[in-house]
């Protein structure tokens, strides 16, 4: 089976905005929660750390915003995903079709989700006249790299879950604590050196570094980093695949 | 020509313990091993043209069977040779979405089944009209009744390419006239093309009607299997047997 085919790449398409849609329907102020979850945490960080940081007040505010942004995009995707196989028991064990769809449907989901959250990082970079410059260009590459972590974890860690059903309030503790982990209102070289290298070799805390070298200070990824990254997260993105084509006859029997 | 060949088909399961607590997941994990078989030495064969239908009670191997020969499950003995594309339509609403409208729930339901986007739309006024659900095509799906669901799918899966149909007991909450009109549009298609189609069902006139041959399952053994009228008969006096 070819590994994104066209006819599997459509259905997930279809599905990540059907799923975005039926959620917005629920919501009153529909996907303007997009915009206001991140801004509210944002600002909320802004008020209880900014003294603490040497950063000025509008640079310390896009800090926090693209940090929360990018944590909140890997939490919430993988959340979800966790569920995605019990949630569609029925169609996994009735529907010829491959079953990483729907994982890849959910990270669609929140795909939309995210570019909408984007789209503050932007409006705001316009307001405070950053500098924003060539390295901007490199941004799409940390996007993919981003998003290619969360598939790969979302896969995992969605096949795990219908083996180990607390696999959902596993990952909730994990995110709790790893919001502390993750340079989201600090930096990284505040930190006491022993806990400055665990918090680094974290991929997600690179990606923040990498987001945000290229959207507040026009500097490009550290490309040894960014190729370490790139290989870990190929690896977790083939494991997650491999474990879905080699064991999906054995997900519908056990989902 | 053959389409399906089995032989020696089992399909073994564990019976698991409830995996809520950490006992039953530790138990699961290590230490009961309680297995039983749903599917047990089965062999038959469909050749192009066959409509098979599958009677027997609850729990005697017809879903199971169904799902080892779509590749949904794994079998545990014995061969299946499948030669054709299968499309397997096992339950009704599925891949429905309650919060969009039919439109949106045809295209959904429709690409999931193989159906490519340009076709569903070249055929979106004939499935729409199938299904009789013109005036409600905006209309969110959790407004529409289980009849209205069950015939827009029933109106999608007309359109799905295949050689192979297998269907469960999919249109038995339709109503009679409908019904009706989807056997003979599945049947028309499965002459015209050379197809099969094998389908579960408890309507034994349905079967009776529209079946050149059926099985009898029961506790995962092949009781019979061979022209229509004989199953049916044999099922009719077991089942008798089994109120008395």
């Amino acid at each position: 089976m070819i590994l994104f085919s066209k006819k599997n790449f459509e259905l997930t398409k279809e599905f990540s905005f059907a799923w975005f849609k039926a959620t917005d329907r629920r919501k009153i102020l529909g996907f303007l929660w997009n915009f206001l979850n991140p801004l509210i945490i944002t600002l909320i960080l802004l008020f209880l750390f900014q003294k603490n940081f040497g950063l000025n007040k509008s640079e310390y505010f896009l800090y926090i915003l693209i940090g929360t942004l990018a944590w909140n995009n890997l939490s919430s995707t993988i959340q979800s995903s966790i569920t995605v196989l019990t949630w569609r028991r029925e169609m996994v064990k009735n529907i010829v079709f491959p079953k990483e769809t729907l994982v890849l449907a959910r990270v669609g989901t929140q795909l939309i989700s995210h570019f909408i959250g984007l789209l503050i990082v932007f409006i705001f970079l316009a307001i405070f006249q950053t500098k924003v410059g060539i390295n901007l260009l490199y941004f799409p590459a940390v996007f993919l790299l981003e998003i290619l972590l969360i598939i790969g974890l979302s896969l995992i860690f969605a096949f795990i879950s219908v083996y180990i059903s607390d696999m959902e309030y596993i990952w909730a503790a994990l995110v709790r604590m790893g919001f502390f982990l993750v340079p989201i209102f600090y930096e990284l070289k505040d930190l006491p050196p022993n806990l400055k290298n665990l918090v680094a070799i974290n991929p997600l805390t690179q990606i923040m570094i990498f987001y945000r070298n290229c959207l507040i200070y026009n500097q490009a990824p550290n490309a040894v980093n960014f190729v370490i990254i790139l290989l870990f997260t190929l690896s977790l993105f083939g494991l997650g695949i491999f474990l879905f084509r080699r064991y999906e006859q054995h997900l519908a029997e056990r989902v | 020509m053959k389409l399906i060949s089995v032989k020696n088909l089992s399909k073994k399961f564990r019976r698991t313990q409830n995996q809520q607590t950490a006992f039953g997941f530790l138990n699961n994990l290590f230490l009961k091993k309680d297995e039983f078989y749903a599917l047990k030495n089965i062999s038959f064969s469909v050749s192009s043209g066959d409509i098979v239908g599958i009677v027997g009670p609850n729990g005697s191997g017809k879903t199971t069977l169904l799902r080892i020969l779509a590749g949904l499950y794994s079998k545990t003995d014995g061969t299946v040779a499948i030669n054709g594309k299968v499309a397997a339509f096992l339950h009704t609403n599925v891949a429905l979405e309650n919060e969009l409208d039919a439109y949106e729930n045809i295209f959904l339901l429709g690409m999931i089944m193989g159906i490519n986007k340009k076709d569903i739309e070249a055929n979106l006024k004939k499935i729409i009209d199938f299904a009789e659900i013109r005036k409600f095509i905006r209309t969110p799906l959790r407004d529409f009744s289980t009849g209205m669901i069950q015939r827009l799918v029933l109106s999608i899966l007309m359109y799905v390419e295949a050689d192979i149909f297998l269907l469960d007991e999919l249109i038995e909450a339709s109503d009679f006239k409908f019904k009706e009109r989807s056997y003979k549009k599945i049947l028309k298609k499965i002459s015209v093309g050379h197809k099969a189609a094998i389908f579960c069902s408890h309507e034994l006139d349905i079967i009776e009607r529209f079946c050149n041959k059926a099985m009898l399952l029961d506790k995962g053994k092949l009781i019979k299997f061979g022209p229509t009228a004989k199953v049916i008969k044999l099922y009719e006096r077991s089942q008798q047997n089994n109120s008395q």
